[in-house]
């Protein structure tokens, strides 16, 4: 047997391939446009602040409220951010997966202007690293929705393999997803730019291709040259980066309504994830987030936690005292039995919690009102050895 | 009794004596010293002869010159000679001198891996030099990788990370790739079979990422003892290697024993059990005081042996093989390092270079299945001053009768050549692939060693839809990550975990998935550190076994269906009655059902079914096609499967010994109809998909095969038929053994290369 057949035999035999046509960049939307770089295959669309719903002067301002809070140079004009989004062969990062439609977004002279560039045929993917590379280089930031760890380091792979150099390797990378976590977390099905569409910003896509089918639109152009579905990639590229820049008008008002302390701006949900998130960060405006939201944050265990410890770190424990005891959970009865053991070396006190914490734990409840126990054996534990410690130092005030 | 009283007992004591077949002593030999070079950096001088070390041995300074020279070589020395300084002083020199320079490390396992890296990491702490050196494998925090490719002067990693974890993400290690100086290799006598194949592809797509960054490393191989090791080095890396073989260490004297255990029914051709017999020599080592490793052939006889120690000595002892969770590992090894065990008993896993120290003694119960394997057994133990006692107990199999016959083949020890065989097609085509993700190929790259079939593969990946030929460069046009779908070490990439279901999910161990269906499936018995675990479900699809511990007096037996369909016959010899082939073939295997079997006693008390998917694969394979007739006329009808059988145990057991290779690398498959002939036929295929070679040089070499096994019968001690011959299950017919020989050499007879036609 000759090579093909045996390799045949081993493997499964694919389907057979189509007859390949010529590319027509008309047919799919784009222009075959030539430039310094040499050919590149590039769509071009504008819009306006209204086309995308954002009103143009608070988005300036309180763009620049997110950069200061999350430790960006708070110079960075709108304009100066390059928006990005990279339609991929595969999911993952490593050498062999090669982003075929790359799509990026400027603001200028208020106008959002949107360039997708396709990669017609991939032993000319230099070009457009070329074409592509003065937006990078001028650019202060670039801005993705999940790009830290995707879109960045995959086009950094792009410039390195085709041997492009000049590539600002250290820009910082605005990754909006971030926020998105810290805000969104928990509240809806999931935080995909889909989710949010339907949930923040009011919408929901027609005739959307999934994001599983994009690879395979690209393979079966490269086979068969098929173009059908091309101009839906574009169209869902497009969309996701429209999408990505009103999600980052949205968190970044939320930020700025926060910085203002203008927290009635501010949905209570949205309000209390981005506290906790807040509390490690900027404990000032935590501990004020916490009044505003009152009691309610009671209802919130890892609020509540973090609320109590702060007023604690902040000496105020009268305030967290009083807090602890509005709700008794085994949290709280640890809390309030290490401040009176250390704090006012009441120890009978102290026992005390302690002993009624036992009795929650061996009911197998984290507070009087119910609910689940995580590490029961630990708590235990906990609460066994500040009753030895606590009856030793009973025993030796009173002899 | 020390050492030297143990061997003068056992050389006086007539019962162990009369069974000694052979019995080699290697005298003591003193060092060769050399000096350090001076274009050593003053500083690792002085560390070493701080150390003790004031003058290196000559093979040591041999390789010093070479790397000076810039030449890639090959170091084989014994084990315990102190090869790690061959390759650690130049590598550390030219860091110290050039600290932009990096060399990576690649060590079969993870465990060797860690050795190095703490044996490193004394050098540079002790002179305070700022040369950082990690580990980079499956168990690396992803926190650390970071620092790792931008920082680590010496990255340590096994050739699955390489494969799956560096190459194919090579764009982020240009650090590396663009400064690498030297690329070492320890152990490269385990790169031999399927492994050594994939591993020449792995370096040939590590060769073409440094040359896309510019880089053109040195290599430094370090071996056991193997016959080819120039040769072997040289078609790993395709670079032409000097060869370093003088060893300059010391030893002490070495007493090299193989003992065949006495008949016990001559009827049978039984004879004693091996592993008792080492279970007892083991257990009167370690009352001594002889610190000693017992190497058992599987990971059941292991667990037996070491429980038959215990209760026999209280020695402190650990069992230790692969299946073992790498902290379970390391705390054995540290333990045997450190005085504090007596003795290990092992399979196969801890022949790798692991440093436990230097043993008194080495027990290897049952011929391991190569030379170079029992040779890396033997040399575990062995200290520089005193005497060593390495040795094998032959069992009942054909191929350690063979040994036991021919001691003379063991007494020279000459060592196999390692064999690889980098174009197996499949494998070919798996690392073509893999390249292709990592670098286009350009149309006239080689990367197969033509570059006709190197554009011919290419073509055909391109037609599959996988590359994509664009202005002349093949690129990757597909979803897959290529690399996760190769495992370098076997047909199934997959592991099945095993999970003690009533301790939380604990993970015991793990199996590759082509043994899961015979090792851990539904109601089986699997041991573990001589533990039994009862397996209550196995879930295919999950690739996890769930068990709970059990005590139970058997252990479980798994049987197979084999189905064979020829695809392609592509070399035929045809005499009147017989034809001898090798072609393409698919085998489809199944478990069907297992035995539960009495241990010590061995009956048969049960058994079960079971029910797991078929597994199944491509292969080459050798064959022979009888007319039925013909056959029948040897031992009647009613007998011919039993003979077709006997035939096959006895060729695969011989083959290996002249084949150079492991006895699992090949196997036989009698069938009474075969689905291509409609005749009775005997295979032996290679083991491994897409096939390793073997068939193909046993069509060629068998008429000396089937002349050498029937002299084996005929010599054998039995009267009609043993295991240690012709197999167990054609006793009963009358001369059998006179039957089976007869049709070996009308077969060797029939091998006629005049009569081949190929297809």
């Amino acid at each position: 047997m000759d090579i093909t057949q045996k390799l045949k035999l081993y493997t499964k035999p694919a389907q057979p391939s189509r007859e390949t046509k010529e590319f027509d960049a008309a047919s799919i939307g784009f222009h075959s446009v030539s430039g310094d770089s040499g050919n590149i295959v590039r769509k071009e669309s504008f819009y306006s602040f209204d086309d995308i719903k954002i009103d143009e002067v608070s988005f300036k301002r309180s763009m620049k409220s997110y950069l200061s809070m999350n430790g960006f140079d708070d110079s960075i004009e709108l304009h100066e951010i390059l928006f990005l989004d990279l339609e991929t062969t595969s999911l993952s990062i490593a050498a062999g997966s090669i982003p075929f439609l790359t799509g990026f977004a400027y603001f200028d002279s208020d106008m959002l202007i949107v360039e997708q560039i396709f990669i017609e045929d991939i032993s000319r993917e230099k070009n457009y690293l070329d074409y592509l590379l003065p937006f990078f280089a001028n650019a202060k930031a670039v801005a993705t929705f999940n790009g830290a760890s995707y879109d960045v380091p995959l086009i950094k792979n792009r410039y390195m393999l085709n041997r492009v150099y000049g590539f600002p390797m250290k820009i910082p990378v605005i990754d909006i997803l971030i926020p998105v976590r810290r805000i969104f977390k928990k509240l809806y099905e999931s935080l995909s730019l889909g989710s949010l569409e339907k949930n923040i910003l009011g919408f929901e896509r027609e005739d959307d291709i999934p994001g599983f089918l994009i690879p395979d639109v690209y393979f079966s152009f490269q086979r068969s040259g098929e173009t059908d579905r091309i101009a839906a990639v574009a169209e869902h590229n497009a969309v996701d980066i429209v999408s990505m820049i009103r999600v980052f008008s949205i968190v970044s008002s939320i930020y700025e309504s926060a910085s203002n302390r203008d927290f009635s701006m501010i949905d209570t949900d949205h309000m209390k994830n981005l506290a906790s998130s807040l509390f490690a960060k900027d404990i000032d405006l935590f501990l004020d987030m916490a009044d505003f939201l009152g009691d309610s944050i009671l209802d919130d265990e890892n609020l509540f936690q973090k609320f109590s410890i702060a007023l604690k770190r902040e000496n105020d424990y009268e305030k967290a005292v009083e807090y602890w005891k509005s709700n008794m959970t085994l949290f709280s009865l640890n809390e309030l039995a290490k401040y009176e053991e250390h704090k006012t070396s009441n120890y009978v006190k102290a026992l005390e919690y302690s002993e009624t914490a036992m009795t929650l734990i061996e009911k197998n409840v984290y507070s009087e009102n119910g609910g689940e126990i995580k590490n029961a054996a630990r708590w235990k534990e906990n609460f066994e050895k500040r009753i030895k410690r606590l009856k030793g130092k009973i025993g030796n005030h009173t002899s | 009794m020390n050492i030297e009283q143990l061997i003068d007992y056992l050389k006086l004591n007539s019962g162990f004596n009369e069974n000694v077949v052979s019995w080699n002593t290697v005298p003591a030999k003193d060092a060769v010293y050399s000096d350090f070079p001076d274009y050593i950096d003053n500083r690792l001088v002085e560390y070493y002869v701080s150390k003790g070390i004031v003058k290196p041995y000559s093979h040591q300074r041999a390789a010093f010159d070479h790397a000076r020279k810039k030449n890639d070589f090959v170091v084989v020395t014994p084990t315990a000679s102190g090869k790690t300084l061959c390759y650690n002083v130049p590598v550390i020199d030219e860091i110290i001198k050039n600290p932009e320079s990096r060399a990576l490390y690649i060590f079969p396992t993870k465990a060797l891996a860690q050795d190095q890296m703490y044996e490193l990491n004394r050098i540079v702490e002790s002179l305070e030099l700022k040369i950082k050196t990690y580990t980079f494998d499956g168990d690396t925090p992803a926190n650390a990788r970071k620092s790792i490719r931008e920082s680590g002067h010496v990255v340590i990693t096994n050739p699955d990370m390489l494969h799956s974890g560096i190459l194919p993400h090579h764009t982020i290690w240009v650090k590396l790739f663009e400064n690498l100086k030297y690329v070492v290799i320890d152990e490269v006598h385990t790169y031999r079979g399927i492994f050594g194949s994939h591993f020449c592809n792995l370096l040939r797509r590590l060769e073409r990422v440094c040359s896309f960054y510019g880089s053109n490393p040195k290599f430094i191989l370090c071996s056991a003892t193997i016959a080819n090791p120039k040769d072997h080095a040289e078609a790993l890396t395709g670079r032409k290697m000097f060869l370093i073989n003088e060893s300059g260490a010391p030893s002490g004297e070495k007493n090299f024993i193989i003992y065949n255990p006495p008949v016990v029914n001559e009827n049978l051709g039984i004879r004693q059990s091996s592993v008792k017999l080492s279970a007892e020599l083991a257990s009167t080592f370690i009352r001594n005081k002889i610190t000693t490793i017992v190497f058992a052939k599987s990971r059941i006889r292991a667990e037996i042996i070491t429980n038959y120690i215990k209760e026999k000595t209280h020695a402190r002892l650990a069992a230790y093989r692969g299946g073992y969770l790498p902290g379970e590992r390391r705390d054995i090894e540290h333990k045997m390092r450190s005085g504090e065990l007596d003795g290990i008993v092992s399979t196969n896993a801890l022949e790798l270079g692991i440093d436990i120290g230097s043993l008194d003694a080495v027990i290897s119960v049952g011929y391991p299945g190569s030379v170079s394997s029992l040779l890396q057994q033997f040399g575990r133990a062995g200290r520089r001053n005193s005497s060593s006692i390495s040795l094998l107990v032959a069992n009942s199999s054909a191929l350690d009768q063979y040994i036991a016959e021919n001691p003379e083949f063991l007494t020279g020890f000459p060592p196999e050549n390692a064999v690889i065989n980098p174009d197996n097609l499949l494998i070919l085509l798996d690392h073509i692939k893999c390249a292709a993700f990592e670098l286009p190929f350009s149309e006239t790259e080689r990367f197969a060693p033509h570059i006709s079939t190197t554009k011919e593969i290419l073509d055909y990946l391109e037609s599959e839809g996988i590359l994509k030929n664009a202005s002349g460069k093949y690129h990757w046009m597909n979803a897959i990550y290529p690399a996760n779908e190769v495992s370098l070490r076997s047909a199934s990439h997959d592991n099945v975990v095993i999970v003690d279901a009533t301790s939380a999910n604990k993970v015991i161990g793990e199996v590759d998935l082509s043994s899961a269906p015979t090792l851990i499936h539904d109601e089986a018995i699997y041991i573990h550190q001589g533990r039994q675990f009862y397996i209550d479900k196995l879930d295919w699809e999950r690739r996890t076994a769930f068990c709970h511990e059990t005590d139970s007096d058997y252990y479980t037996d798994a049987e197979c269906k084999t189905d064979i369909h020829v695809l392609a016959d592509d070399r035929t010899m045809k005499k009147n009655s017989f034809s001898i082939n090798y072609g393409e073939i698919n085998i489809r295997e199944q478990a069907m059902l297992y035995k539960k079997i009495k241990f010590r006693t061995h009956e048969n008390i049960g058994s079960g079914k079971i029910t797991l998917p078929e597994i199944e694969m491509h292969t080459s394979s050798f064959w022979i096609d009888f007319d039925e007739e013909y056959l029948d006329s040897f031992g009647g009808k009613a007998n011919s499967g039993a003979l077709l059988y006997s035939v096959g145990y006895i060729l695969k057991n011989i083959a290996p010994v002249h084949l150079f290779c492991d006895p699992s690398d090949i196997r036989s498959i009698s069938m009474s109809k075969s689905s291509f002939s409609l005749k009775p036929a005997l295979f032996i295929a290679d083991s491994s998909p897409g096939g390793s070679g073997l068939s193909a040089k046993l069509y060629d070499i068998f008429p000396d095969i089937a002349v050498f096994a029937s002299e084996h019968i005929s010599r054998c001690s039995c009267k009609e038929g043993c295991p240690g011959c012709i197999g167990p299950s054609a006793g009963g017919i009358e001369g059998v053994k006179k039957i089976i020989c007869a049709l070996l050499k009308d077969l060797s007879n029939g091998h006629n290369p005049e009569t081949e036609t190929l297809h």
